[in-house]
């Protein structure tokens, strides 16, 4: 006996790609891209038409439900736009505390869907290290991943193949693993100061100050939007966040 | 008015539309029921993951059923507690980003108050449900047995509820310790098919005259039932890299009265329930008596409140109603409906709106 609409859907392996076509995006250059980063403490969000960038953050806790809509919705006020001119979405995919991730990919989601905007995820680490990465310079990302650990990658270090994963390891192994880079290696993300202490008393590491490590919303807003103009868009239902490590489950019966 | 309504509040991801509270236009569940099974239960961080992943196929499915798109609704309900925090949220963020995108009001729903309102529901070109008030409710699922007076759309007064186990969790406890599988309620009621209940009776908590209920020493009496029948396994020795001791099936000899005992057990659960439905409704000169809830599918429930109702004289008869089985479960078609008759109440949420994990039902 079932309600004559109703329809139970398959779990795991919808597209809705269709929803989107990221051809016309590319060809306009003035499309707003609309940045979220739940990923830390501090909180991000950021504006971006390819010329003029602007972000803000705060620290939030555990109430990212209460306020980012609200930010976003000042945020795009401030810039004289309304929220129906925001024409791409970019989202930080972690890792981060699990919640706080799909908060902000949950309201990324939302506004890619009923906006009809392309959705672009970035991996925190990466717009972590963004800023950064000038020259040929290594630049290592971190960021706290709890109880003692964090994640970490490292950028552009020879070789490659080596480096270019996302660890999850304690701040003692992160620090030996630095100390092994032959070049100068600059460290930047939630560099708490115990660690900074650490790593800068390794020789050719650099640690940039807090002010200059702020503004991770705008790196995504970039990275982003250069995914974007490539047309490198993701899938509105299978993008999520990047977990580090399986749920705890108990033993199968 | 249209509403579009979603749910996801445990480890279902649902989406519905729904015209003025009561006719059905689309219901789109997404379930991860096969993703729990072995683990014999929902395990939280597994279902807001995957809340995830098919919210917007979900949404999407339930517009595309509707034959409707974004301008064409004007409402959106959301499910803001009580459940399961990491899965509410997505549920709660989705909507009401929706709502601002779209400029249109979002409705907070109470998910106890949206079973309830499941019972409104029916579909296109039937006659519009119109259940009389007060009312009283049954409310039975794998999270909650409540029993609740109606007094008006809105006015809720609790009159019992479970003191230990819901009457869902106590099936899914009752078949795992019978070796059956999960969901329990659905294992449990296959299995007493052919099985008699009175071969091996089990005790009821009546808890005197209260409109509480208990289950939690009915798993203890089939423990006891079918512990002579046990082959004993070997020893687990935990090891300290393993979070949790696995969990291994218990194994039964060939003369286990699986039949017998899971009749036994349902009788016990349902018993209780019935009666304390039926009684309550007379007590409180009920017009109607609904059920609501996943175990609100359950035939022998529906079978014993009929046969109670029957049973009393024709002035103090309520009328008994219950939703179509894929409305009893978690799904948004509940939603949409409890939204509906809330936003004529004035429930419209801001942006301050956050999920309630533990949300109750009269506001404490
Ligand atoms: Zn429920």
């Amino acid at each position: 006996m079932l309600a004559a609409a109703s329809r139970l859907l398959p779990v795991g392996n919808q597209s809705v790609n269709a929803l989107q076509s990221a051809g016309d995006i590319v060809s306009d250059p003035t499309t707003l891209l609309l940045a979220i980063d739940t990923s830390t403490e501090l909180t991000g969000i950021a504006l971006y038409d390819g010329c003029c960038l602007d972000d803000v953050s705060w620290s939030s806790c555990r109430d990212h439900t209460v306020m980012l809509l609200d930010e976003i919705d000042h945020q795009v006020k401030r810039r004289g736009r309304t929220v129906r001119e925001i024409g791409a979405i970019g989202v930080a995919m972690g890792p981060g505390r699990f919640n706080a991730l799909r908060v902000g990919m949950s309201i990324a989601k939302g506004l890619a869907f009923s906006l009809e905007a392309p959705l672009i995820g970035i991996p925190t680490l990466e717009a972590a290290a963004h800023p950064f990465r000038q020259g040929t310079q290594p630049v290592a990302a971190v960021i706290g991943a709890g109880r003692e650990r964090v994640a970490w990658r490292v950028f552009d270090c020879e070789p490659a193949e080596y480096w270019a994963e996302t660890r999850n390891t304690s701040a003692g192994e992160f620090v030996s693993s630095i100390a092994t880079i032959a070049a100068d290696v600059c460290v930047t993300g939630e560099v708490q100061p115990a660690l900074r202490e650490a790593l800068t008393s390794l020789t050719g590491v650099t640690v940039p100050p807090l002010s200059g490590r702020l503004g991770r919303a705008a790196a995504v807003a970039e990275l982003a939007y250069h995914r974007m103009e490539r047309g490198e868009t993701d899938d509105l239902a299978m993008l999520e966040p990047v977990y580090l490590h399986g749920a705890r489950t108990p033993q199968p019966r | 008015m249209i509403i579009l309504g979603i749910e996801t509040s445990c480890d279902e991801t649902a989406a519905a539309v729904v015209v003025d509270g009561r006719e059905l236009r689309s219901n789109v569940i997404a379930s991860q029921l096969e993703l729990h099974a072995p683990y014999g239960g929902v395990v939280p961080e597994l279902a807001a993951r995957g809340q995830l992943q098919a919210i917007v196929p979900v949404i999407q499915a339930a517009l595309d059923d509707a034959v409707m798109s974004w301008s064409d609704i004007d409402a959106i309900a959301v499910t803001q507690g009580p459940g399961l925090a990491g899965s509410l949220l997505v549920g709660v963020n989705m909507a009401k980003t929706l709502a601002y995108t779209l400029d249109k009001p979002l409705v907070p729903v109470n998910h106890l108050e949206s079973h309830i309102y499941a019972n409104w529901i029916s579909n296109r070109g039937e006659r519009w449900k119109r259940p009389a008030f007060p009312a009283v409710v049954l409310l039975v699922s794998g999270g909650h047995t409540e029993l609740i007076l109606v007094r008006d759309h809105g006015d809720y007064t609790h009159l019992g509820r479970t003191l230990d186990d819901a009457a869902g969790e106590a099936f899914d406890k009752g078949a795992r310790l019978l070796g059956l599988g999960y969901p329990g309620g659905p294992a449990i009621q296959r299995a007493a098919q052919e099985g008699n209940p009175a071969n091996y009776p089990l005790p009821r908590a009546w808890l005197g005259d209260s409109w509480d209920f208990s289950f939690s020493g009915l798993k203890t009496a089939l423990l006891r039932q079918v512990e002579p029948y046990r082959i004993p396994a070997e020893r687990i020795v935990p090891s300290p890299d393993l979070p949790f001791v696995p969990h291994r099936p218990p194994v039964y000899r060939d003369d286990l009265p699986l039949a017998d005992l899971a009749a036994a057990f349902q009788d016990a659960v349902i018993e209780v329930l019935a009666s304390k439905a039926v009684r309550a409704a007379v007590a409180h000169d009920a017009r109607t008596l609904l059920l609501a809830g996943g175990v609100a599918a359950n035939a022998l429930l529906r079978g014993r409140i009929t046969a109670g109702i029957e049973a009393l004289a024709s002035e103090t008869k309520p009328v008994f109603e219950f939703p179509p089985i894929d409305l009893c479960t978690d799904n948004a078609a509940m939603v949409a409906a409890a939204g509906y008759f809330g936003l004529r109440r004035g429930m419209q949420a801001g942006w301050e709106f956050d999920v309630d994990a533990r949300l109750s039902l009269v506001g404490n």
